[in-house]
């Protein structure tokens, strides 16, 4: 009796916690995205800043009458530009309903919004900072995970840690006024506490914002993001998805950084200033890095922020970079322009390898980059752009378009030319390459919605690499297309097809003759995703794609294919929910593999490649409950389990990641306690 | 239109198989293809789509010309189209080339509306001169239709030499087949958009989409992209009372730009 008592309590108890709302925010964003940035850049981003944001405006919905709509990651210059104007002409927004009368929102984007906006008045007087400081929530986030199945570097006893991972992360916010707290991570084979008493990545912030003339201060570690990305952006950004018309970077200057990436931010103060239409930011920073030097130089930065051998010990923190740097922005009616700088100063001279594709690489102890960027509304038109010189005074240039041409039809554009010579050490533009260099090209996207139901989207781009670059031993050209149909037959379903082509100049490696020639890959993919509501708590959603990776000294294409289906589980308030997926994949090699995004952890977005034959499942389940350790906070509980089994392969991996036997599993917890 | 669906289908099906020594014309889809709907059809494109021609307004003669990738090969375009109470025909002229190679086309076409389906048949002399070669000629014919399913929707289809009847020889230069789908929105009165999946003989399926936009009420600037040949095409055009003055700009991304200049002259209604 007193046991049923007790479940019976847990569960009104878990219930009542369900009240805080079960918005989760991956679910609104495009996880396409994620999968076509994952394949570009062949990694996945561990910057989770855009999830949280998402996560604090439910909590705290973005008064859509304000000034700082720019905070909301979901919509595009635009589509601000547009509310704005119609503010202007037809007063305050009353109603969310009204935002369909706004030109550019239509119906999908005001529903992917809804949930982080409101048109309640937020007048909040300037607090105090003592309200700042007491007045705040916090919350912490401890998330362990462990890989049941032992890699090599474990068996050989290369690795120095243990086998589990860990995150942890505090975080104490007022509002958007005032935020600090620190970060704490150790990968799978890292010693948790490396000889101090520190993990082996740890990370701190301050932030606050809106302090007289000082519109954000950052100390600690914090992301800095300039213009279109030419000359430096740290955040998070995409490049070619099918979110066809997200070409434009668009972000607070100075950003709070804590994210477990161990390379990607800086460390050390900035500062926004603002006068009348003015606005200026400082930054300055100095951070270790891990390094490969040879005769006392660095070949080459280690960004992977792994420290598990004696080997990759020792490199750890064996160099530093200082970075300086700020921006000066001017803001009119309807256009705005930044002059922008940056310098660099390592430690130790960088001499990257002495190959053809490095000859116009960064070298020396010092590197600096200084632009202009700017944006300009014109009726329905948005124009913007940057352009930047390096050391070696080359010119990089973008040049950007995005109009709204009627209720039915968008397009996007841009131009972007970057000379060979042209280098940024933390650079993220518009591009094909990874970083902006060595590249032009011309993009264009087009969203069509010539129905309530139908969509079609669609982009062409046309690159070429004036210069040799990594793996392509000739200047050579490109080009990709998306073409993309969605067809909602009804607020249940969603359907859509596409169809990627790209060729993609690469070299082309013979292994057995020893033999690497520039050469032309064609990739092409055709994904086929249904989604459907079936009940009130119930969403299923099953894809099928086929790829296809074929050149000249191939004699038949490599075909690949994936195929999954998801369960989705998500009672409204209800304390718990939760997903089940299962995949099946089979992909001849590498070139031909697939990625698809996966429902993980809270805060934590998936994107694996899948090649070789398998199958593959997992299963998230999350549960709330309020717990009296804060007051009115809410505990939530996620944890995934994964399991991947290759049907082809007797060990998976390689290195001394490599796991031998045929099955790679994941088992991964979080205990998310939030005011 | 089933049948008509029925039997593009057939020929595409048969023309994935046919023969691998062809000769491909001088085209410019980018320029020719997926427009349609009164305000975005001229003679330019009702010449390679005859079943245009009862939609324009009357008497139009256009010129074409563009300078390929700054070089001395140019192609030069004249278009006349006639458009009858419900039908229409068309001329039209092509040179492309330089002195050591060039191709001539003389093309002539009809066009015929019935109800709200529109029919035309396309007939082209090809004539090709390559220095110290015999000169070669050839036939190209082939039927085109426009559709309005809807007020502001537009399906067509065209059909060019399907070589369903006679077997060519490999060997023999002949004009390409070529069929193609194309597809129209004319989202409002300022926007059109329009689509075209287009297989030419030997050559994949290509996808060409444009995009015209009314900036005011005289400037109009389009937009076209293709897979056929990787060249993205933009134009502003100018409307001055009958004249329309359009300049544009090909980009190949090894070779560079080729800009063009259009000019239209457009006959007044009920002269």
């Amino acid at each position: 009796m007193k046991m049923v008592l007790a479940i019976l309590i847990i569960s009104f108890s878990w219930k009542a916690a369900a009240q805080q709302g079960n918005n989760e925010p991956e679910h609104e964003i495009n996880t396409n995205r994620f999968e076509d940035q994952a394949e570009a850049e062949e990694s996945e981003s561990e910057n989770d800043y855009d999830l949280q944001q998402l996560k604090h405006l439910i909590k705290h919905p973005l008064d859509i009458n304000g000034s700082d709509l720019d905070q909301l990651p979901l919509i595009d210059p635009l589509h601000i530009h547009n509310l704005i104007a119609y503010r202007r002409l037809m007063g305050d927004i009353i109603d969310l309903h009204e935002l369909q009368a706004v030109p550019g929102f239509h119906i999908d984007l005001i529903r992917s919004i809804l949930p982080y906006i409101t048109v309640a008045k937020q007048k909040f007087s300037i607090p105090m900072m003592h309200q700042r400081i007491t007045e705040g929530k916090h919350s912490i986030i401890v998330r362990p995970s462990y890989i049941p199945e032992m890699p090599d570097g474990f068996r050989t006893q290369q690795f120095t840690g243990s086998r589990a991972a860990l995150f942890l992360r505090y975080k104490y916010e007022f509002r958007n006024l005032l935020q600090f707290g620190f970060v704490a991570d150790k990968d799978p084979g890292e010693k948790f506490v490396n000889g101090r008493i520190f993990p082996d990545f740890v990370s701190f912030h301050l932030f606050t914002r809106n302090i007289g003339a000082v519109r954000s201060f950052a100390l600690g570690d914090y992301t800095i993001n300039l213009g279109q990305g030419l000359i430096h952006w740290q955040s998070q950004a995409f490049r070619k998805s099918s979110s066809v018309l997200n070409i434009k970077r668009q972000s607070e200057v100075v950003r709070p950084y804590q994210s477990a990436g161990e390379y990607n931010f800086l460390r050390g103060a900035a500062a926004t200033f603002s006068f009348r239409s003015f606005e200026s930011t400082l930054f300055l920073s100095r951070k270790n890095l891990t390094a490969n030097k040879d005769s006392g130089v660095i070949t080459s930065v280690i960004t992977s922020g792994l420290h598990r051998t004696k080997g990759e010990l020792n490199d750890k923190n064996n160099s530093s970079l200082f970075t300086y740097g700020g921006t000066v922005k001017s803001t009119f009616k309807s256009a705005q322009i930044s002059l922008n700088g940056v310098g660099h100063l390592y430690s130790l001279p960088l001499m990257k390898k002495d190959e053809p594709y490095n000859r116009y690489a960064i070298s020396g102890r010092q590197w600096f980059n200084i632009g202009a960027d700017y944006s300009y509304t014109f009726r329905n038109f948005h124009f913007f752009g940057e352009v930047a010189v390096g050391k070696s005074w080359s010119i990089a240039y973008v040049n950007g378009m995005m109009a709204s041409l009627s209720p039915g039809v968008d397009i996007a554009a841009i131009y972007r030319r970057i000379d060979k010579q042209y280098q940024s050490v933390f650079g993220n533009a518009f591009s094909e390459n990874t970083m902006p260099a060595n590249e032009s090209g011309c993009y264009t996207g087009v969203s069509i919605r010539p129905h309530i139901k139908w969509k079609i989207d669609l982009y062409a781009d046309l690159f070429s690499f004036p210069w040799l670059k990594y793996r392509l031993d000739a200047p050579a050209t490109g080009f990709a297309y998306l073409f993309q149909l969605t067809w909602k037959p009804s607020r249940k379903t969603e359907l859509y097809s596409r169809l990627r082509y790209r060729l993609k100049p690469l070299n082309i490696e013979n292994e057995e003759e020893d033999v690497s020639m520039p050469g032309i890959q064609i990739i092409q993919h055709w994904r086929t995703h249904i989604g459907h509501q079936v009940s009130r708590t119930l969403f299923i959603r099953s894809r099928v794609e086929l790829s296809s990776f074929s050149h000249r000294l191939l004699g038949a294409p490599a075909m690949g294919y994936l195929f999954y289906t998801d369960v989705v589980y998500k009672p409204y308030q209800y304390w718990l929910s939760g997903n089940l997926r299962f995949q099946a994949f089979e992909a001849e090699n590498y070139d031909s593999r697939i990625y698809a995004y996966e429902n993980d952890l809270l805060f934590v977005s998936s994107t694996p490649s899948f090649y070789n034959n398998g199958v593959r499942c997992y299963m998230n389940v999350r549960a709330k409950t309020k717990v009296k350790i804060l007051s009115n906070s809410v505990l939530q509980v996620n944890m995934k389990l994964a399991t991947t089994v290759y049907t082809n392969i007797s060990h998976v991996g390689s290195g001394v990641g490599a796991i031998r036997g045929n099955r790679v599993s994941a088992v991964k917890l979080q205990f998310f306690l939030a005011e | 239109v089933r049948k008509f669906l029925i039997l593009i289908l057939c020929s595409a099906l048969y023309t994935t198989a046919a023969g691998q020594s062809v000769y491909y014309p001088v085209g410019m889809p980018f320029y020719f293809s997926a427009n349609a709907g009164e305000k975005f059809t001229n003679a330019l494109n009702a010449a390679a789509n005859p079943s245009l021609v009862p939609g324009i307004n009357n008497i139009q003669a256009a010129v074409y010309a563009e300078k390929k990738y700054l070089t001395d090969i140019n192609l030069l375009i004249l278009t006349v189209c006639a458009p009858f109470s419900g039908n229409g025909v068309s001329l039209m002229f092509q040179r492309f080339g330089n002195s050591l190679f060039n191709e001539n086309v003389i093309g002539l076409g009809y066009g015929k509306r019935i109800g709200s389906f529109n029919a035309g048949v396309l007939f082209q002399h090809i004539k090709v001169n390559v220095a110290g070669e015999k000169r070669a000629s050839f036939i190209r014919a082939g039927v085109t239709s426009t559709y309005e399913i809807d007020e502001n929707v537009f399906f067509g289809f065209t059909v060019i030499n399907p070589q369903l009847l006679a077997k060519v020889k490999s060997a023999k230069l002949h004009a390409a087949s070529s069929f193609s789908l194309m597809l129209g929105w004319e989202a409002t009165a300022d926007v059109y958009a329009g689509f075209e999946f287009r297989k030419d003989e030997a050559q994949p399926l290509s996808l060409i989409f444009t995009l015209q936009y009314r900036l005011k009420e005289n400037l109009v600037c389009s937009l076209n992209w293709n897979t056929w040949n990787h060249q993205p095409f933009a134009s502003l055009s100018w409307v001055q009372q009958q004249v329309t003055v359009e300049v544009g700009c090909n980009y190949h991304n090894t070779l560079g730009a080729s800009p063009t200049v259009g000019i239209v002259y457009k006959k007044p209604a009920g002269k």
